[in-house]
């Protein structure tokens, strides 16, 4: 079974406090993965867009706590988003640093289950050598691991004896010179004591530290790039067209009212295939509006591009067949809109902008609202559809204030 | 491996927390790899119940829009109880999505949500072999034996037990 990353990859609280806590608590609790363009509820609560929308279509209640919620009270929750971002950054190392910290842990249990089974084992020697002292019995303990690492070896106990430089011995967990009297205290401190000692630096760790340097690179590269109106960020690879950060949400349809034909013509505007009946027709319009209006609440940086979300259109719909149906009416549905979908992909490359609604009337009739106007790139056009109060009629249009969006009729 | 859906993924998320932390007296993973939307389910009889000692088999059918809508859990063979239809399929709220209630009975606080988990519904289901709702009877001979005559439903259980261990 594959690996997914979940907050189990790291530790338990006895030996990692808080850090589970902390993945847990940047993931959504619909779909498990880390927040994507993070959204909060009347209550508070806070999901990734795509799977908030799709609930609330469902019914109008927070999935956690389930107090009633609308659309309306939709929220984009930057700080969030911005955590996100740093945390998949910092999520690998520390879950290396975490792993180390667990072997480094089990050597040292390991050593001192040792150093106990000796001390236990050897109960009649300690009687018939009374004059020896505790330190002695370590010396003998200890003595192997020196001889194991080539270090020093000629360790015995009448050395120890009224000699005043200390002894010390090799530590069977760092590997570093202890003095004897201090090993068992040593080992109590998990070997940081007596002196700071350098930990053992191991390959994976050394490799950790070059990839932390890397990382906070892309940090900063997508730092820059979110502060400019332009989404290219450095620390994505795929350059692909984004959609236009002017980009603004389509607005919900009334289906109930709409003719077949303008359905057909709706999905057609935006490049979709127009095969299959009514009720599919619908599902699909439905799901586009929810994955398109999703995307831009996404940081312009990482929106996905027209071409992904026809991909991720298509993919629902071969899994879902935009409504319930069996295992074989899938097959039939994707060998059916196969060609319809890879020329629709291909056309979806680099293109003219998104459709852009006009939002001066929203008691108009929604569909009449999907012109395609001429795009902008200024900046403070950037809008999210979710409106500055529930019920205001009037959508504001600035950044700030955001803009509503028409009430499904 | 072409990439999983949202669902896929949830449950791939859901079997690694369950086999890493696994809740005492329960067992359940995907059937196989291809099919991650069909689960095999191991579950403890709790104690101090009649269907202590007895270990239930039991699937978990997931619907391609998990987590949306809830799945489904069948025992196989199906148990004598209250809330466990005749064909082994289990009758509790955690598994109705919200509008959907059989018996007019149920609080919708505790009904499905898509943030509720596989491991929720294991532990709610513990929790009804131990006190059976009568409330939201499913399987009615069950329900009646139970409320008139409780010795007699106890002795029907240990002996579905002892019969599933081989006894
Ligand atoms: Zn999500
Ligand atoms: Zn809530
Ligand atoms: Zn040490």
């Amino acid at each position: 079974m594959e690996d997914v990353p979940d907050p189990t990859d790291f530790p338990p609280n006895d030996i990692a406090p808080g850090l589970r806590e902390l993945d847990e608590a940047l993931r959504c609790t619909i779909c498990g993965d880390l927040f994507s363009g993070p959204l909060s509820v009347a209550c508070g609560h806070c999901f990734c867009s795509l799977c908030i929308r799709t609930q609330l279509n469902v019914k109008a209640e927070c999935p956690l706590c389930r107090k009633s919620t609308t659309e309306f009270h939709l929220r984009k929750v930057q700080s969030i988003e911005d955590a996100v971002q740093a945390w998949k950054i910092a999520r690998p190392y520390i879950l290396q640093l975490s792993r180390d910290e667990v072997q480094r842990r089990l050597q040292f249990a390991e050593a001192r289950a040792a150093l106990q089974d000796v001390s236990t084992r050897s109960p009649k020697k300690r009687r018939r050598n009374p004059s020896l002292n505790d330190d002695d019995e370590v010396i003998e303990i200890i003595k192997p691991t020196s001889k194991m690492n080539g270090q020093r070896s000629g360790l015995s106990p009448a050395d120890s004896s009224g000699s005043s430089t200390p002894q010390s011995v090799s530590c069977p967990v760092c590997q570093k010179q202890v003095p004897m009297a201090k090993i068992n205290q040593h080992l109590d401190d998990g070997c940081k004591s007596p002196t700071p000692i350098e930990f053992e630096v191991g390959s994976s760790t050394t490799n950790n530290k070059g990839k932390q340097k890397q990382d906070w690179q892309k940090l900063f590269g997508a730092a820059e790039s979110s502060t400019g109106s332009k989404g290219k960020g450095k620390a994505k690879s795929n350059s692909k067209s984004k959609l236009e950060p002017s980009a603004t949400p389509i607005p919900k349809v009334a289906y109930h009212t709409l003719k077949e034909k303008r359905l057909r013509e709706m999905l057609s505007d935006h490049d979709l295939p127009t095969t299959g009946d009514k009720d599919t027709l619908i599902r699909r319009h439905e799901r586009w509006v929810l994955v398109y209006n999703a995307n831009l609440d996404r940081n312009p940086r990482d929106r996905e591009t027209l071409e992904e979300l026809i991909r991720k259109l298509k993919k629902w719909e071969d899994t879902r067949g935009g409504k319930k149906i069996g295992v074989g009416d899938v097959k039939a549905y994707e060998k059916a809109n196969k060609v319809v979908f890879a020329g629709l992909i291909e056309a979806a490359r680099p293109k003219k902008p998104p459709p852009k609604p006009q939002q001066d009337d929203p008691e108009h009739d929604n569909i009449e609202q999907q012109r395609i106007t001429e795009a902008t790139d200024d900046p403070s056009e950037i809008q999210v559809p979710i409106s500055s109060s529930p019920g205001s009629s009037v959508p504001p249009v600035t950044e700030d204030e955001q803009t509503g969006m028409p009430v499904d009729g | 491996m072409p990439p999983r859906s949202t669902a896929q993924k949830r449950l791939l998320k859901e079997y690694q927390q369950l086999a890493r932390d696994p809740p005492p007296g329960i067992v359940a993973g995907p059937v196989s790899e291809d099919d991650l939307f069909t689960w095999e389910c191991l579950l403890e009889g709790p104690t101090d119940t009649p269907y202590e000692n007895g270990i239930f088999p039991a699937e978990l059918k997931f619907p391609q829009d998990y987590p949306l809508s809830p799945p489904s859990l069948k025992f196989d063979p199906p148990l004598l109880h209250p809330n466990i239809y005749a064909d082994g399929s289990v009758c509790i709220s955690i598994l109705h999505a919200p509008g959907e209630d059989p018996n007019q009975y149920e609080r919708p606080e505790e009904r499905w949500s898509p943030v509720q988990s596989i491991e929720k519904i294991l532990l709610s289901v513990m929790s009804m072999l131990a006190e059976p709702n009568p409330e939201s009877g499913a399987n009615i001979d069950a329900c009646k034996l139970w409320r008139d005559d409780r010795e007699e439903y106890n002795r029907q259980i240990r002996a579905h037990v002892r019969k599933t261990l081989g006894l």
